[in-house]
C-alpha cells in the first residue's frame, strides 16, 4: 500500500516535470471519438462516422485524431463541421522507434550518461549528433566519437520526441476555420479488418416436421482498434468494390434457394441492401468476435431431402451416398417472415439421449422472404444410389443434329435405415429435345438439363430405377 | 494537462466498471468428435510430429459443457473461461439462463512481452535499473512512448530507448492491461430481473479433435470367414484436455463451411530495435530491421518474420493409450451413425486413444484375383491384384454400418500370424459389398496377346468404331485353385459391347462386364473375347 502511494506521488511528480515535453503534440495514443457509428457490411469494409468536439483556433491549425482504425483507407477520409474547411489531410506511419529518434536528432544536442563498469560512477556529458548511420558519430567537448565504441553501458537522453514521429500511425488534418470556438466535427472514412455475417441455429425436430430457428449478427474486429459505444448498423448485399480487399479470391456462395422470394421482408431497405440497426450501442473491441440475436423463430415447418445427382451418363463402380439437406421457407405462414442475410446454417438434432448434437452446417445467401431455404447436412450413411449405364446406342436423329444417343440408366437405390425413405434422383448431363422412355418410376424434366425422379425405398430396401433417354445436340 | 487526464482516468474506472462474474471452467463436459471425410490414422499421426502441421486447426467436435453460473441481476458481464482452445466462437449456445442476452463476446488479445508492451502505450510503468559494479537499483517511474518496435520511455519528462545502452534494465508493469488473456474468452452481456444461481449448458464447436476407424481382419484357416475387429482411434491435437468426460464419436461425412475456424490468437511481435550501433573497435554489428519491413504494411505492429513457431510445435502425440475389452455402444444421430464410448474418459491434450467399437466372428468373405486387360497392352500386361470382398449383411456374419477406414489383413500360415497388406474402405451402411484390394497377388501370371485391333466405321462425331480380339492366359502356381476376374477396361468407352467370348461374361458389383475363371492349381486357362467400342 505505502509502496503503491509513493509510486502514485511519483508518477504524479514526474507527469509534472515531463509536460513541458509532452506539449509538443505528442500523442500518446489515448484520446478518439466522443461518438463513433459504424455502418459494417458483409465484405471486409465498414464505414466510420467518427464525432468528436473540438476547440478550433480561428484562420489554419494543424488537428491530430487519435484512435481512428489502424486499418483505416486514408483516401476515404471525410470531414465536416460548421465553418470548416480542409486544406490537406496526412495519414503519417512515421512511427517513434529509438532508430527513428536518433536519426531525428542529427545535428542536435543530446545527453550521455556512462556508467563504469568498474567503479559504478556515472559521468553525463552533453554531445551532438553528427551522424547516425550505421553506428553513431557523436561530438563531445569538441572531439568526435563512436557511440558505445568502447561497449560501456551508456543511456542516451534526448530532450523532445519530434512532432512527426508518433506512437501509431495517425491521422492528420489541416484546417481553415472561420471564427475560433468549439465545435463539433464529424470524420467519416471507410476502413478494412470490420466485417459481419449471419450465423444461424436450427434445431430441427424430423418427427415433428419442425424446426426453431435462432439467427445471430456476428462481428469480427481485426481493424487494430476498439470502437467504444458505437452505434452500429450492419448492412446485407454486396456493395461493389473496386480493389478486392481480401487476402484472396474467394467465390460467391451458391444460393441454396427455391421459390420466388416475393415477400416484402422487415429489415429497412436502402439503395437495395438491407439494414439491420443494433438496438443499444456495442463496443466492437479489437481482435474481437461480438454476436447480437437476429432472428428467433420457433416451429417452422421444415422437411428433410435426400438428393443424389448424377452429372453425365456413366457407370459408378461404388455405391455414393445421397446428400441429406433440411429444407423450411422464411415466408410468412411459416413465422420466419423476413429475408435472412447470408451467412452460416447449422443444424442440430437431438440424439437418442435427447440431447442436441450437431449435424452439420452450410452457407445460406442473401434469402429474400419467401423463399426456401435449402442446408445440406452431409451425406447420409445408410441411403446409397448407384447409377449404372447399361447400354449407349445411336439415336435417329433430324440431319441437322450432331449427335443423339439413347442412354439406358439403371439406378439401383439402397436404403437402410428402419423407415422408408424418397431420394430424389437427378441425371444432368443432357442434349437437345430429351425424351424419357421405359421409365420405371414417372420422371420429370425440371429443366432443359435435369431429369427428377422422385425414388421410393422401403425400409432395409432397395428399389432399382431403369430408363431411357434419348437427347442429342 | 496530463494530470488532469490521469485524474479523470482514475475517475472513469470504477464508474466503467460493471458487474462482472466469471464462471472459471466446466463442471461436465461431453465431447462429441465428427468428420467430414474418413481418415487414415497413420498418417494424422505421421503429420502430428511435423511442426508446421496445424492440426490443433483441423477436426471438429461439439463440446457441451454443463457450468453453474452466478448471475447477477440488473445488467452484468458473465465470464466463461476455460473453453476449448481450438472454439469456433460464432458456434457457441447458451442455455438455461433466465436472461436476456445483450450480446457475445469471444476475445483472444494474447498476452506476450509484445503485446504487454503494445497496449501499455501511454501508461506509467517503473522501469528498474541495476548498476554492474555496485548492484545499486534505481527505480524510475517512465511513460512508455512507443510499444513493441522499439520502446522509447519518457523519464523525468526526457526521452530514452529501452534496452540499448548496455545496461540492465527492465519494465515492470503493475497490471495486465485488460483483455489480454493466455486462452481465449467468451463473455456474455446479461439482463436479469433477479439474481440467482443457475445450472446452465454452454455448448460449441471446436477444432483440434479427430477420429478414424481402423479394423483388423484375421482370416480363419478355412479361407471362408474372417474374425474382423474395428478399433476407434480418437486425437486430441488441441490444447485442452476433457477429464472424465463422456465422449461420442459421429460416424458419416458432415457438411462444413470453411469460414468455420477457431479464433486465432492476435500476436503483437516484438523488435528490440535500437539506433545504428556500429563501432569501431569490431564488434559484430546488431542487426536492426529495415524500414520498409517495419513500415511496408501500414500495421508497423505486426512483422512477419518474426511470426512465431506455429503452436503446433509441440504437439507430438505424446500419449496412446488403448482401452481394450468394452466396446462402444451404437445409435443413431439423424443419418449418421453415434458410437458412445461405454464409460467418461480422459482426453488429454496431444494424446491419442483407441476403443474398440467391433468384433465379428464368422464374417464370410471371398477371395478373388483381378486384372485389368487394355487392348493392346501386351507387352506389359497388369499383375493381378487380391481382393476380399464381403457383403455388409448379417446373414454374411456382418450386419453393422462399417465407418470407412483401414483394414489390416492377418494371415494364419503353419500356426504363425503374418501381416498380409493393408486395404481402405469409405463408409459402408448395411447391406452394400466391400471390396477391399490388397495389391498384387504372388504365383499368378497373365499373359495377353492382342489378336486384332482395327477400325470398322468412322462415326459421325469423329470417333472410330474399334472391334479387338484379346486373348488371355492366366496361369495358376498357387498351391490351390483360385477364382480371376478378368477386366476389359474398355467398358468405359461409349459404345462398348461384347460380341463373342469363350466364357460367358457377367456383371460385378461394380456395375462392368467381367469374366470368371476358375483356375485349379498348377493349371492355366485361356480366354478369347471380341468387343467393340468407340475411341
Amino acid at each position: 500500500m505505502i509502496d503503491r502511494l509513493a509510486l502514485t506521488t511519483g508518477a504524479a511528480l514526474a507527469m509534472l516535470a515531463s509536460s513541458p515535453a509532452a506539449a509538443q503534440a505528442v500523442q500518446d495514443g489515448s484520446g478518439g471519438p466522443d461518438a463513433v457509428s459504424l455502418t459494417i457490411y458483409n465484405q471486409n469494409i465498414a464505414l466510420v462516422e467518427d464525432t468528436r468536439s473540438l476547440t478550433v483556433p480561428a484562420g489554419r491549425s494543424r488537428r491530430e485524431f487519435p484512435g481512428v482504425s489502424a486499418s483505416i483507407r486514408p483516401e476515404t477520409v471525410g470531414l465536416s463541421g460548421r465553418g470548416l474547411s480542409v486544406v490537406e489531410q496526412n495519414f503519417d506511419y512515421d512511427l517513434l522507434t529509438p532508430d527513428k529518434l536518433m536519426q531525428s536528432a542529427v545535428g542536435q544536442e543530446i545527453g550521455v550518461v556512462r556508467t563504469n563498469p568498474g567503479s559504478g560512477t556515472q559521468e553525463t556529458q552533453r554531445a551532438t549528433v553528427l551522424a547516425a548511420n550505421q553506428g553513431v558519430v557523436l561530438s563531445v567537448d569538441g572531439h568526435v566519437e563512436v557511440l558505445r565504441d568502447d561497449g560501456v553501458p551508456t543511456r542516451v537522453i534526448f530532450d523532445a520526441v519530434p512532432a512527426n514521429l508518433r506512437p501509431r500511425p495517425t491521422l492528420s488534418v489541416t484546417l481553415d476555420a472561420e471564427g475560433a470556438g468549439q465545435r463539433d466535427v464529424t470524420l467519416t472514412y471507410l476502413t478494412t479488418g470490420l466485417q459481419w455475417k449471419a450465423d444461424y441455429v436450427a434445431r430441427f425436430d424430423e418427427a415433428a416436421g419442425r424446426l426453431d430457428l435462432t439467427g445471430w449478427i456476428t462481428l469480427t474486429n481485426q481493424s487494430g482498434v476498439t470502437f467504444s459505444n458505437a452505434d452500429t448498423r450492419v448492412v446485407a448485399g454486396d456493395v461493389s468494390l473496386i480493389n478486392n480487399t481480401g487476402p484472396y479470391y474467394r467465390p460467391p456462395p451458391r444460393p441454396p434457394v427455391r421459390g420466388d422470394g416475393a415477400e416484402r421482408g422487415q429489415a429497412q431497405g436502402l439503395a437495395d441492401v438491407y439494414i439491420y440497426p443494433l438496438p443499444e450501442p456495442v463496443t466492437v473491441a479489437n481482435n474481437q468476435t461480438k454476436q447480437v440475436g437476429l432472428i428467433d423463430v420457433a416451429n417452422v415447418p421444415a422437411s428433410k431431402r435426400y438428393l443424389f445427382e448424377a452429372h453425365s451418363f456413366s457407370t459408378e463402380t461404388d455405391p455414393r451416398a445421397a446428400e441429406v439437406a433440411v429444407i423450411f421457407s422464411n415466408d410468412r405462414a411459416s413465422g420466419v417472415g423476413t429475408q435472412l442475410p447470408a451467412g452460416v446454417a447449422r443444424v442440430y438434432v437431438n440424439d437418442e439421449a435427447g440431447d442436441p448434437r450437431f449435424i452439420g452446417e452450410d452457407q445460406v445467401a442473401h434469402t429474400p422472404a419467401g423463399s426456401d431455404i435449402i442446408i445440406t447436412t452431409g451425406q447420409a450413411f445408410d441411403v446409397t444410389v448407384q447409377p449404372r449405364l447399361v447400354t449407349s446406342q445411336a439415336a435417329p436423329k433430324p440431319s441437322h443434329y450432331r449427335w443423339r444417343t439413347r442412354f439406358e440408366m439403371e439406378y439401383r437405390v439402397r436404403n437402410a435405415r428402419s423407415e422408408a425413405v424418397v431420394v430424389e434422383v437427378r441425371q444432368h448431363g443432357l442434349g437437345r429435345d430429351t425424351q424419357l422412355q421405359n421409365q420405371s418410376i414417372e420422371g420429370v424434366l425440371q429443366d432443359a438439363n435435369t431429369i427428377v425422379w422422385r425414388v421410393p425405398v422401403a425400409a432395409n430396401g432397395e428399389t432399382v430405377l431403369t430408363a431411357s433417354v434419348v437427347t442429342g445436340g | 494537462m496530463l494530470i488532469v487526464a490521469a485524474a479523470l482516468a482514475a475517475i472513469a474506472a470504477p464508474v466503467r466498471a460493471q458487474v462482472e462474474t466469471v464462471s472459471p471452467g466446466a463442471e461436465r463436459t461431453t465431447v462429441v468428435i465428427y468428420r467430414d471425410r474418413p481418415v487414415d490414422t497413420s498418417r494424422l499421426i505421421e503429420r502430428s510430429s511435423d511442426p508446421y502441421e496445424r492440426l490443433d486447426r483441423e477436426g471438429l467436435a461439439l463440446i457441451v459443457e454443463t457450468r453453474t453460473i452466478d448471475l447477477p441481476a440488473g445488467e452484468a458481464v458473465i465470464r466463461l473461461r476455460g473453453v476449448a482452445t481450438g472454439i469456433i466462437p460464432q458456434t457457441a449456445t447458451l442455455e438455461g439462463l433466465p436472461a436476456h442476452v445483450v450480446e457475445r463476446n469471444t476475445d483472444f488479445d494474447l498476452l506476450s512481452p509484445g503485446s504487454l508492451l503494445e497496449r501499455s502505450v501511454g501508461e506509467v510503468v517503473r522501469v528498474l535499473r541495476t548498476n554492474p559494479a555496485t548492484g545499486e537499483r534505481i527505480e524510475k517511474v517512465a511513460i512508455i512512448r512507443s510499444g513493441p518496435m522499439g520502446t522509447v520511455l519518457e523519464i523525468e519528462g526526457r526521452l530514452e530507448a529501452l534496452g540499448c545502452s548496455g545496461l540492465t534494465e527492465r519494465i515492470v508493469f503493475d497490471r495486465v492491461p485488460e483483455g489480454l488473456s493466455d486462452q481465449p474468452v467468451l463473455s456474455i452481456r446479461t439482463r436479469a430481473e433477479t439474481a440467482g444461481r443457475h445450472t446452465v449448458t454452454l455448448a460449441y464447436l471446436a477444432t483440434g479433435l479427430q477420429w478414424s476407424a481402423d479394423y483388423v481382419a484375421t482370416l480363419d484357416p478355412d479361407g471362408r470367414s474372417l474374425v474382423l475387429t474395428g478399433w476407434i482411434t480418437l486425437a486430441n491435437f488441441g490444447g485442452s484436455s476433457f477429464a472424465g468426460a463422456p465422449v461420442q464419436v459421429v460416424a458419416g461425412n458432415l457438411n462444413r463451411d470453411e469460414d468455420s475456424v477457431p479464433v486465432e490468437a492476435a500476436e503483437v511481435a516484438r523488435a528490440p530495435v535500437c539506433w545504428p550501433m556500429d563501432t569501431t573497435t569490431g564488434a559484430p554489428p546488431l542487426i536492426t530491421v529495415s524500414r520498409e519491413e517495419l513500415l511496408g504494411t501500414g500495421q508497423a505492429t505486426v512483422i512477419d518474420y518474426l511470426a512465431t513457431v506455429p503452436a503446433m510445435s509441440n504437439s507430438l502425440v505424446e500419449e496412446v493409450v488403448v482401452t481394450g475389452s468394452r466396446v462402444v455402444r451404437l445409435g443413431e444421430l439423424g443419418d449418421y451413425k453415434i458410437y458412445s464410448l461405454p464409460e467418461p474418459t480422459d482426453v488429454n491434450a496431444r494424446q491419442t486413444k483407441q476403443v474398440r467399437f467391433l468384433e465379428q466372428d464368422d464374417v464370410r468373405f471371398t477371395r478373388t484375383y483381378a486384372v485389368d486387360i487394355d487392348v493392346a497392352d501386351d507387352d506389359d500386361p497388369q499383375q493381378p491384384v487380391l481382393l476380399l470382398r464381403l457383403r455388409n449383411e448379417e446373414a454374411a456374419g456382418l450386419g453393422l454400418p462399417l465407418p470407412g477406414g483401414g483394414v489390416s489383413l492377418m494371415e494364419t500360415q503353419a500356426g504363425q500370424t503374418l501381416f498380409a497388406g493393408q486395404a481402405r474402405f469409405e463408409d459402408k451402411g448395411v447391406g452394400l459389398p466391400v471390396e477391399l484390394y490388397f495389391g498384387e497377388a504372388m504365383g499368378l501370371t497373365v499373359e495377353q496377346e492382342t489378336l486384332e485391333e482395327e477400325e470398322i466405321a468412322a462415326t459421325d462425331d469423329g470417333y472410330r468404331r474399334m472391334r479387338a480380339v484379346v486373348a488371355v492366359t492366366v496361369s495358376n502356381d498357387k498351391p490351390g485353385p483360385v477364382e480371376v476376374e478378368v477386366r476389359p477396361q474398355e467398358w468405359r468407352y461409349r459404345g462398348f459391347r461384347i460380341l463373342r467370348s469363350s466364357l460367358r461374361s457377367v456383371i460385378a458389383e461394380g456395375g462392368y462386364p467381367v469374366w470368371l475363371l476358375r483356375i485349379p492349381a498348377g493349371a492355366s486357362e485361356v480366354l478369347t473375347y471380341t468387343i467393340e467400342y468407340e475411341d
